[in-house]
This record gives C-alpha cells, sequence and structure tokens, in this order.
C-alpha cells in the first residue's frame, strides 16, 4: 500500500494572515462573534445604558445569529480559489495524512468535531434557567389623539416661562424624584428593586429625541397605559391622569428639560 | 414622526432590553478626593445661592431650615442648615465640619436617603460655592473663631495590621462590652430593644443602622470610615462618640467587625430565574430543616410601591431571601428578610383602609405632626402569581395585575401566625388591579398553609400550596418543568406599613426545574455517535481519493502513487 506523505502544498502565502492559517482565522472569528454574542452584547447593553443588567441573548437569536455567521464565513473563504483550498488543506491533512508524533497528537483533530457536537447537542437538550425573552420597545408610536396636543406654556419667555418651570420643578420632585432621581437620571431612592429602571431623561434617546406630545402621553397614561410590545406589566410608571391636571403635566415637561439639561425637539415640519 | 419613533423603537429591540439594576457600588466618603479648598468669599456665596435655588431648595428649604416643598414627604428629613449640625465629619463630636467634609458629603451624596451624589452633576467650583452658601445659613457659628472646624480635628492613624481573624474577634468582644447591641442588637441588623423609643434632634423617629447592610451607611462601609463614624459620632442623632470612651486601638477593633458584616458586600444578585428543587417524598415544614440547604437562594430587591397612590417612599425592608422546593404535589418557598421588631398585633382595619387604600395625596406625607404609624399593622410577606400564566409572553401589570388579567396572591401575616384561634396564617387571595383591596378566596379554596418565625431581627417564612387544584382555570395550576413568573410584598406593620404602602418587586420567574432525564444524556451520545460514524466515512472516503492521487492540490500525494 502507498504511504501518504505529505508535500509542501502547492500555495503561495495568500491564504495566510499574519502568520496564522485561514483555518485558524476562520475559528478564531466565530468563537468571537460567539463571544460577543454571549458576553458582549449583555454588557454592551448596561454600558450604554438601554439595560440595567447584563441581560443574557435569547437562546434562538444566538442560534440565528451564529448560524449567520457560519455561513459567512463559509462564502467567505470559498469565494476564492487559493482561499478554499487554503482552507480546506489542513482539515485534508489532518483526515488523511496522520502527522508523525505521538497517538494524541493525531487523534486530537479527529476530535473537534465530535466534541463540538456534543457540545452543541447538550446545549440544547438540557434544561437551561433562562428567563423567557424580554425585548422590549421603549417607544411604541404615539397614539393619534395625543400627537396634535399643543403646549400651552411653549411660547412663554423670561419670567413668565422661569415661573411655569419652577412650578414644575416642584411637581417633578415630589412626584417623579423617588423614581427618576433629583437630576432625571432614572437613579431615584425607589430605583434600586425596579427590574425596568426608570427612565434616566438625560439620556439623549429619551425626552431629547422625542416631541413634547410624546411625554405627555407616557405621563397620563402611564405604564399601563403602552402596547404589549412595550411590556407594560414590567413598569412601574404610573398613570398620573386622575392626580395631575393637564396643565401641571406640561409645567412638568417644561421643567423637565431645565432639570436633564436636554432641549425639547421640535415636531416635524414645525419650521415650515 | 411616528415613523421616526418606530425607527428608534427598532433599534432598542435590536438590542434586547431589561435586567435588574446592579448594586451601584457608591465609593467610601473618606475615599472622596478633595481638592484644594479655595477662598468661601462673599462671592463665592453669590454664586452659591445660584446653584442652591437650582438644585437644593425643594428639600432643603429656601432659607435652609430644612423644610423644602419635598421635605413632608421624605425620611430622613433633609438636613436644616440654621443647625449647623453635621453628620457626616473629621472632627469632634458637637464640633463644625470642614469645608472638605461637607464637599466629600455633596460629591458622594448620602446611601440609604434621599441626598443625591452632586459629583457627576455640579463642577468642582460649584460645589465650594454651594458650601459657602449653606455655611452662610449659620454664619454667626461658622465666623467664630471659637468654634472653627479646623481646630478640632480628630486623630486618625493607621488601621492595625495583623491577624485579621484576631481583630474581628476583639471587635466583636468590644461591641458587646461597650454596648453597642443596646440600638444595634446582637445581630447587628438594627433589632437592639432601645431602637423603638430613638429621635434625633427633631424629634423624628430614627432607627439604629442595619449594620449587615453595609450599602446603607451613611458614611460608607470601609474600616476607616466606620472607623471615623465612632470616634465622632453622628450629630443630631442618638449614635454617640467614642473618642473617650473606646481607646484607639478598640475602635479600630470594633470598626473592623463592623466593616466585615455585610455579606454581600454590596454586590446583589443579578438572578430573573429562581431554580426550585425537586425532591423525592415530603417537603419539608419546619423552618430550618436542613432540606432548605440544598435549595438555590436567591435575594430579590425590593422597592417602595409608587405606581399607585398612596405611594410609599420609605419601605423598610429592601431584600428578600427567596428559596422554592418542589415535590409531585406540592411546592414550598421559604422566605427570609431583614425586620427590626416583631410586629404581630392584629390590623386595626379602619386604619388600614384609610391609610393603605385611599390618598389625599399622591404620597402620603410622612410624620404628620411628629407621628408616625406603629403598632397598628401587622408584618405581613405575599407571593404574587398570575392566575392564568403559560407559553404567553403577556403577564399582568406587576403591581395587583388588572381586572382582564387576574393575580393570585399567598399570604403570611404575622397576626395570623400568633393568633391561637386561627387555623393557619396563609389566605389565598385574588386581586384584579389596585381600586379594591384583594378579596380572600372561599373556604373551599384556601389550599395554602405555612408558618413563621421571628428571630435576632429576621423573619423567616415557609409558605406550602399543592401544585394543582381540583378548580381547573379558576385558580393558579403549577406543574413540574414550568417557568413561573413570580413577585414578591413585605409590609412591615412597625413602619406604618398596610395595603399599598408595601414593599414590592419586579416580576421575576420560578422554574420547576426537573431532573434531567435520562433521554437527553442519551441523544448527546447519540448525535456524538453520528458525528464520529460521519466524520469516520469522510476520513475513509477522503483517503481513497488521496490514493487515487486526487487531492493533489491539497498537497496529499507521493511521489510512488503511480504505483
Ligand atoms: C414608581 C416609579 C416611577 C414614578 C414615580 C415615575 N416614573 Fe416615569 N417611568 C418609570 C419607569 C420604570 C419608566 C420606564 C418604563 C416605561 O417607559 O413605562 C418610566 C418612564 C417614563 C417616561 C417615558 C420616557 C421615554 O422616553 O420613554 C416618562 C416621560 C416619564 N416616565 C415621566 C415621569 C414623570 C413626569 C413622572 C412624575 C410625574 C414620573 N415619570 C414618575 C417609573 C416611574
Ligand atoms: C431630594 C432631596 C435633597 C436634595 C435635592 C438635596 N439634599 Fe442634601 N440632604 C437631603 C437629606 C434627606 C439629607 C439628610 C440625610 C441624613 O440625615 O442622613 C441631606 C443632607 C445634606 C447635608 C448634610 C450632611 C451631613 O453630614 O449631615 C448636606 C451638607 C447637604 N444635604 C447638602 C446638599 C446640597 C449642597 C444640595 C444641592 C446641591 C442638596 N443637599 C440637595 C436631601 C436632599
Ligand atoms: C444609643 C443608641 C446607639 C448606640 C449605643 C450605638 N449606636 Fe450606632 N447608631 C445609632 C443610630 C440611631 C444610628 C443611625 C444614624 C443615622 O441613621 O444617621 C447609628 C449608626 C451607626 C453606624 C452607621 C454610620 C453610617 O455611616 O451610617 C455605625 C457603623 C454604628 N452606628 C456603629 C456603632 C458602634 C460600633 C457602636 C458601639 C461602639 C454603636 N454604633 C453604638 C445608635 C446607636
Amino acid at each position: 500500500m502507498a504511504t501518504l506523505q505529505p508535500t509542501p502544498p502547492p500555495l503561495d502565502d495568500d491564504g495566510t494572515v499574519g502568520g496564522l492559517g485561514i483555518l485558524p482565522w476562520t475559528a478564531i472569528t466565530l468563537v468571537g462573534v460567539y463571544a460577543g454574542l454571549r458576553f458582549g452584547i449583555p454588557w454592551l447593553a448596561v454600558l450604554v445604558g438601554v439595560s440595567a443588567n447584563p441581560a443574557p441573548v435569547p437562546k434562538f437569536a444566538m442560534a440565528i445569529y451564529m448560524l449567520c455567521a457560519g455561513l459567512g464565513a463559509l462564502v467567505y473563504v470559498s469565494s476564492e480559489d487559493t482561499r478554499w483550498r487554503a482552507f480546506l488543506t489542513p482539515i485534508v491533512q489532518a483526515f488523511v495524512v496522520p502527522h508523525g508524533g505521538g497517538r494524541a497528537r493525531r487523534l486530537l483533530p479527529l476530535a473537534i468535531i465530535p466534541l463540538l457536537v456534543a457540545w452543541i447537542t447538550w446545549g440544547q437538550v438540557m434544561p437551561s434557567t433562562q428567563s423567557p425573552p424580554e425585548g422590549r420597545i421603549q417607544h411604541p408610536g404615539l397614539p393619534e389623539q395625543f400627537a396634535k396636543l399643543e403646549n400651552p406654556f411653549g411660547v412663554l419667555k423670561g419670567p413668565e416661562r422661569n415661573a411655569i418651570e419652577r412650578e414644575g420643578v416642584i411637581l417633578y420632585q415630589k412626584n417623579c424624584r423617588p423614581c427618576h432621581g433629583t437630576k432625571g437620571t432614572g437613579d431615584g431612592p425607589l430605583a434600586r428593586g425596579l427590574r425596568l429602571q426608570p427612565v434616566d431623561f438625560t439620556d439623549p434617546g429619551t425626552i431629547a429625541t422625542v416631541v413634547e406630545q410624546y411625554p405627555f402621553w407616557r405621563i397620563q397614561k402611564g405604564g399601563i397605559g403602552l402596547p404589549n410590545v412595550a411590556t407594560p406589566w414590567n413598569s412601574a410608571m404610573p398613570a398620573w391622569e386622575d392626580e395631575i391636571e393637564p396643565d401641571a403635566i406640561w409645567r412638568i415637561i417644561m421643567a423637565e428639560h431645565g432639570i436633564a439639561g436636554t432641549e425639547p425637539r421640535k415636531p416635524e415640519g414645525s419650521e415650515r | 414622526m411616528p415613523r421616526f419613533i418606530t425607527l428608534l423603537s427598532g433599534l432598542a429591540l435590536g438590542l434586547g432590553l431589561a435586567g435588574i439594576a446592579p448594586g451601584r457600588a457608591s465609593g467610601q466618603w473618606l475615599e472622596v478626593r478633595v481638592g484644594d479648598r479655595p477662598i468661601l468669599d462673599t462671592a463665592m456665596v453669590e454664586a452659591g445661592r445660584a446653584v442652591y435655588e437650582e438644585r437644593c431648595w425643594f428639600c432643603h428649604g429656601e432659607d435652609g431650615d430644612g423644610d423644602g416643598p419635598v421635605a413632608p414627604y421624605l425620611w430622613p428629613r433633609p438636613r436644616d442648615f440654621l443647625m449647623a449640625s453635621f453628620k457626616l465629619r473629621t472632627t469632634a463630636s458637637g464640633e463644625l465640619p470642614l469645608d472638605e467634609d461637607l464637599y466629600r458629603t455633596i460629591t458622594r451624596g448620602i446611601p440609604g436617603t434621599s441626598m443625591p451624589e452632586w459629583g457627576s452633576t455640579l463642577t468642582e467650583e460649584e460645589r465650594w460655592q454651594v458650601i459657602a452658601y449653606i455655611k452662610s445659613f449659620a454664619a454667626d457659628l461658622f465666623e467664630d473663631e471659637v468654634f472653627d472646624p479646623y481646630q478640632q480635628i480628630v486623630e486618625r492613624g493607621d488601621p492595625p495590621r495583623g491577624g485579621a481573624e484576631g481583630i474581628l474577634e476583639s471587635g466583636r468582644r468590644v461591641f458587646e462590652e461597650a454596648d453597642c447591641w443596646e440600638c444595634h442588637g446582637a445581630a447587628a441588623r438594627g433589632e437592639g430593644e432601645k431602637g423603638p423609643e430613638l429621635t434625633d434632634d427633631s424629634d423624628f423617629p430614627i432607627w439604629p443602622t442595619n449594620l449587615t447592610r453595609g450599602w446603607k451607611f451613611r458614611g460608607g462601609n470601609s474600616v476607616e470610615d466606620v472607623y471615623m463614624r465612632i470616634t465622632t459620632g453622628l450629630d443630631g442623632t442618638p449614635m454617640p462618640s467614642y473618642s473617650e470612651t473606646l481607646s484607639e486601638e478598640e475602635r479600630w477593633q470594633v470598626a473592623q467587625y463592623v466593616a466585615s458584616l455585610d455579606p454581600e458586600g454590596g454586590g446583589r444578585n443579578t438572578e430573573v430565574v429562581i431554580s426550585a428543587l425537586r425532591v423525592d417524598g415530603e417537603l419539608p415544614t419546619e423552618l430550618d430543616d436542613p432540606a432548605w440547604e440544598g435549595a438555590p437562594e436567591v435575594s430579590i430587591p425590593l422597592t417602595g410601591q409608587a405606581t399607585f397612590a398612596p405611594r410609599w417612599q420609605v419601605p423598610a425592608v429592601t431584600d428578600i431571601s427567596v428559596q422554592v422546593l418542589y415535590n409531585a404535589d406540592e411546592v414550598a418557598l421559604r422566605l427570609a428578610w431583614d425586620d427590626r421588631l416583631a410586629d404581630t398585633l392584629a390590623a386595626d382595619s379602619a386604619r388600614a383602609a384609610k391609610e393603605g387604600w385611599s390618598a389625599d395625596d399622591t404620597y402620603p406625607v410622612l410624620y404628620r405632626d411628629g407621628f408616625r404609624a406603629r403598632g397598628f399593622f401587622p408584618d405581613a410577606v405575599e407571593v404574587m402569581i398570575p392566575l392564568r400564566h403559560g407559553v404567553s409572553r403577556v403577564l399582568p401589570h406587576m403591581v395587583y395585575g388588572s381586572s382582564g388579567q387576574p393575580v393570585d396572591l399567598w399570604r403570611w401575616e404575622a397576626d395570623l401566625q400568633y393568633d391561637p384561634d386561627h387555623p393557619q396564617p396563609v389566605t389565598e387571595l385574588r386581586a384584579g388591579g389596585t381600586q379594591h383591596p384583594p378579596e380572600a378566596h372561599a373556604l373551599e379554596s384556601q389550599l395554602a398553609t405555612g408558618a413563621g418565625d421571628w428571630q435576632d431581627g429576621r423573619w423567616t417564612v415557609i409558605i406550602r400550596r399543592p401544585l394543582s387544584t381540583d378548580h381547573g382555570a379558576r385558580e393558579v395550576q403549577l406543574e413540574s418543568g414550568q417557568i413561573v413568573p413570580i413577585a414578591f410584598h413585605v409590609w412591615d406593620g412597625g413602619n406604618g406599613e398596610t395595603g399599598l404602602r408595601m414593599a414590592l418587586s419586579s416580576w421575576y420567574f420560578v422554574y420547576l426545574r426537573e431532573p434531567i432525564p435520562l433521554t437527553s444524556y442519551f441523544v448527546v451520545l447519540l448525535s456524538v455517535v453520528i458525528a464520529c460514524v460521519f466524520q469516520l466515512g469522510l476520513v475513509v472516503w477522503m483517503r481513497s481519493r488521496a490514493r487515487r492521487g486526487l487531492l493533489l492540490e491539497y498537497g496529499i500525494g507521493s511521489s510512488k502513487m503511480s504505483e
């Protein structure tokens, strides 16, 4: 029987990056994507403040993302002949040519696929304590009837405006501060125990980017007034309509921007 | 515009939200970096007035008397600057604080109170300015050389080094011999016998600190900080200075002991799912049955109910520890939480209806006429589960659901526990919103049982209930393998808590975890075998191709190939 002997691959260095072959690079990339999904995204969400603690990416989303990453990698390595060959060479060699050296060295590459398969199926069939997915939309569309409301104090300037804002500050500090915090940063004394954190008004994603009517709706109708995509059941945000008059709500909105140091956003087309 | 919002929402959804707040680790008081103190002249005072009248007045009062429009709803009350009495100092008991002391407090805020940190909002200069201004409220004292605080700075050496074990042991002895326990309690949970009668200098009730909750210390719980508090005392409160009564060494020892008491070190659990452990045979009925040791313990943070009036900003209980066991028929929860006093008297029901279920303001005024309800309500704990819970992601609202989506409640009450006429202390109730108090189930649907006991400032309670009942969809039905939404409510009667004035949690989940079935292991094994067979086939196939010289391009082939 013919002894199978490796001859050096008829390849130039095309398929290597920084001395590493294309196969190790693919593996590293996939592991990187996995780590990013598994640990990176949850922590990133905490860092940019959309989520208060690292919530895991749901299993099904992980599976889909990993599938995409795998397919992407495959398309990349097979898109060019030399690259494809450089990719396959180490695999084929591992399968066909048992390198010299100990038994372990020869069997190790062969163990990789079964181990990977075992790990994936284990993850699929074993029960996990992952909570049901809780993705939510913080800013669902503004209900029609609120879009037309007008802020009666919007036109005021100077001392008149200051007087209104001062009343708004008292209303805010009395009613909203326990959750949203004295400075509007969403870290009031009651925030600690809430899984869905009170909104941080200094975050450019909140009151600074929505029209004034938006907070008006949210203050009147509260968490329970949200559509299901925004998980109203997790929101401690009160519906203030029975306790705070519409006028007073506008006062609070006038004050909020001062408290959080943001500018109100003008409705589309208002410049015209 | 709606398009814009939809776009934004898509983005937000993509990121996947929701989670528990991590314990915000606020640094220690003495660790706050203080720059050079500028000269606090009249220009500074004037500049400070502007800062104060934007940021501080609504709590501390326009005139600095601690009586701003928000103050009646707060406890502890904002500082009255006219009294010039400050808790956090590096100066001797009864003396004025250094400007640097005020700078530290204002920069860091006061944990466990409504006093926020200003380090991230005010510039260093603005902080010095506002200090100049708040000192001007008691200018006669601060400007009198007789009271110069810089002559009153307390000595602070370095903490003693050496065998930590020995120091903690000596510290514990000092804690006993210096009678710290009379106020702070033998278990240091603030349950000492003197607690209920203590008041601060403005005659408002004050509780001795629960020393096992280091993150709520006013001035931080590093050894150095605790040493400083024990040395200087907290002016305006019953917490005395021990600079005369304890030696420096003893103060370091007891400080070391106190600093070691926070078991969690400020860090908190962020689990959302409580794993229930399945047991064969009977569930434990005793509170301290060793069977509980196997059940994973999750500590769940609580907050004041502030979504519906009457709102509650000053909940006494901040965490509840939860364990769950179940067997083929029943589920049992063991709940434990710190509470300084066991309030076991039956509720004054007229009062409970008035204070717990109706409101004449958005938040109750605390200590109207210096008074706070005490001795009218019992302690209680409650587990909330959606009546219908299933595959649907939609849950009832976290505060008692709604009429369309009711919740069931399993409530243990301390007065029933100690009432010999009562068969047992747990009641099953139904709530559908907060318009009315929850209503007890009919007698034949009262299936939950339980028991509770108070020891050393901590309640431990067991609640048991059959997994399933005969009444189908009219009652909560549980099944092994399910992930069930769950929430917790705690009342400290002695703190004036009843009805909606309570501490509550967000929704969590209990996972009635089943033992891993043998078939699961088999599936994994099978998949590995299949992978091996497949790989073997691949190897054989490739080798045959190699022998036929078809793999030359992969560097495989041999000169003797033609053989
Ligand atoms: C019991 C705690 C609590 C109180 C009190 C509270 N809020 Fe909220 N608020 C929340 C929470 C939690 C959210 C985030 C969930 C949501 O959007 O419903 C929120 C969200 C909001 C939003 C939506 C912001 C956005 O960009 O989506 C606005 C506006 C708001 N609150 C204003 C107020 C005002 C004004 C008050 C006082 C009158 C107030 N809140 C009182 C807890 C509270
Ligand atoms: C939301 C209400 C609130 C606001 C706003 C607030 N404080 Fe306070 N402050 C308090 C409370 C409550 C206390 C008392 C805490 C305690 O007794 O433990 C306090 C205490 C203090 C103390 C006393 C510290 C000590 O050692 O006793 C100082 C100084 C102080 N605040 C300064 C300020 C300054 C300066 C501002 C504005 C930049 C400010 N506070 C804004 C609520 C507030
Ligand atoms: C007469 C009752 C009393 C005695 C005796 C007492 N304390 Fe206190 N202690 C208090 C009170 C009340 C507070 C709460 C002050 C507050 O809330 O601002 C407190 C607070 C504390 C704090 C928290 C400081 C902070 O930064 O919040 C520590 C630490 C402490 N005590 C340690 C001790 C030690 C150690 C002893 C014994 C050497 C002792 N106490 C004796 C009543 C007492």
